[in-house]
C-alpha cells in the first residue's frame, strides 16, 4: 500500500491529472483520476479555484463544463516537484 | 586557550575561506528550507531551515572571531575574559544546537518533553564542559552519524542522486571530526586534512541544492 496522500499531494494529483488531459477535463474524469470522494473532490476544487489554479469553463456543447488549468497552476506544479526532490533528497 | 585555528600558521585564514564557503552552502540550503516551509507550512521544514541557518551563524561568527584576531583586537577580548574561548563556546553552542534541531526533525521526534530533555542534557554538556574542544568533536561526531546512518537509510530507499549527495555530504562532514580531534593530540597537519573534508561535505550538500533549484 503505498503512503498516506497529504494535502499537497492531493492537489498536485489533480493538476497532473488535467494536465495529462492537455489542459482540460471533465469533473466525472477528475473524480476518477483524483481518487477522490466527490465531497472531497468538491472542497479541493473549490479551493483551487479561489486560488486561481484552475478555472471552469463550458465545454465545446455548451452543455458541460471543463476545469481547465491556469498559469498558477503550472507554477504550483513546477514548485511542488522541486519541494519533493528537496524533501526527499533529506527523507523528510 | 584561542581555538580559532589549530593548524600550521600557513593555513590561518584559508581555514576561514574554506568555512565562509561551508556558510555559503548552509545559507542557501537554509533560504530553500524557509521557501519548503512557506510552501508546505509543515512545522518539520521549519526546523530544517532554523537548523542551517544555526550552522550558517557558527561560521558568521567563527569567521569574525578570525578577522578580530588578524585585527589584534581578539586577544585584548580573551585577555579581558582569559576563562572562556567565547567565540569558540559560540560557535560550539550553535553547531550542536543546530544538529541536534536536524537530528530530531530527522528522526520525527515530536514528544517535547523528550525534545527538552535532549536540549537540556546539550545545555549542561555545554555549560560544564571544560575540555570543550574534545567533548565538541566527540558530540559533533556522534550527532552526524545519527544523521548520516538516516540519510544512508533515505538513500538506499531512494537510490537517487540528491539523496546519495546528502548522505555523502554529511558522511564527510562526519568524518571532518576524528580529524580535528588528532589536530589537538597528534599533529597539526590534520587539521588540514579536517577542514579538506568538511569543505568537500558542505560542497556536496551545494551540488544536491544546485540540482533542485535546477529541476524543471
Amino acid at each position: 500500500m503505498g503512503e498516506k496522500r497529504d494535502k499537497l499531494d492531493i492537489v498536485s494529483d489533480i493538476l497532473i491529472a488535467i494536465m495529462n488531459k492537455g489542459g482540460r477535463i471533465k469533473p466525472t474524469h477528475l473524480l476518477y483520476k483524483s481518487n477522490l470522494s466527490h465531497e472531497g473532490m468538491k472542497k479541493y476544487i473549490s479551493e483551487l479555484k479561489d486560488k486561481m489554479m484552475i478555472v471552469e469553463e463550458a465545454d465545446e456543447d455548451g452543455k458541460s463544463k471543463k476545469f481547465v488549468i491556469t498559469e498558477r497552476g503550472f507554477k504550483f506544479l513546477e514548485d511542488y516537484k522541486k519541494v519533493r526532490e528537496f524533501t526527499a533528497s533529506f527523507g523528510f | 586557550m584561542i581555538v580559532i585555528n589549530n593548524g600550521p600558521d600557513w593555513f590561518y585564514g584559508l581555514d576561514t575561506i574554506f568555512e565562509i564557503v561551508s556558510g555559503l552552502v548552509t545559507v542557501l540550503a537554509s533560504m530553500l528550507s524557509y521557501r519548503v516551509y512557506r510552501f508546505t507550512r509543515q512545522k518539520k521544514y521549519y526546523y530544517l531551515f532554523a537548523s542551517f541557518m544555526l550552522v550558517s551563524l557558527a561560521f558568521v561568527l567563527r569567521a569574525m572571531g578570525a578577522f578580530l584576531m588578524h585585527l589584534g583586537f581578539y586577544e585584548r577580548i580573551v585577555s579581558i575574559l582569559d576563562m572562556f574561548d567565547i567565540i569558540f563556546l559560540g560557535q560550539m553552542t550553535l553547531m550542536l544546537l543546530a544538529y541536534t534541531i536536524l537530528l530530531l526533525a530527522s528522526l520525527s521526534v515530536k514528544s517535547r518533553r523528550l525534545i527538552a530533555f535532549i536540549m537540556g542534557l546539550m545545555t549542561m554538556f555545554i555549560v560544564f564542559s571544560y575540555q570543550y574542544y574534545l567533548k565538541f568533536h566527540v558530540m559533533l561526531f556522534m550527532l552526524l552519524f545519527f544523521l548520516t546512518v538516516n540519510f544512508y537509510l533515505n538513500y538506499r530507499k531512494r537510490k537517487s542522486l540528491n539523496s546519495a549527495l546528502v548522505f555523502s555530504g554529511f558522511y564527510l562532514l562526519m568524518m571532518a571530526q576524528p580529524f580535528f580531534l588528532f589536530t589537538v593530540h597528534l599533529n597539526q597537519k590534520f587539521y588540514i586534512v579536517g577542514q579538506a573534508l568538511q569543505v568537500m561535505g558542505f560542497m556536496a550538500l551545494f551540488f544536491m541544492l544546485i540540482r533542485v533549484v535546477r529541476s524543471k
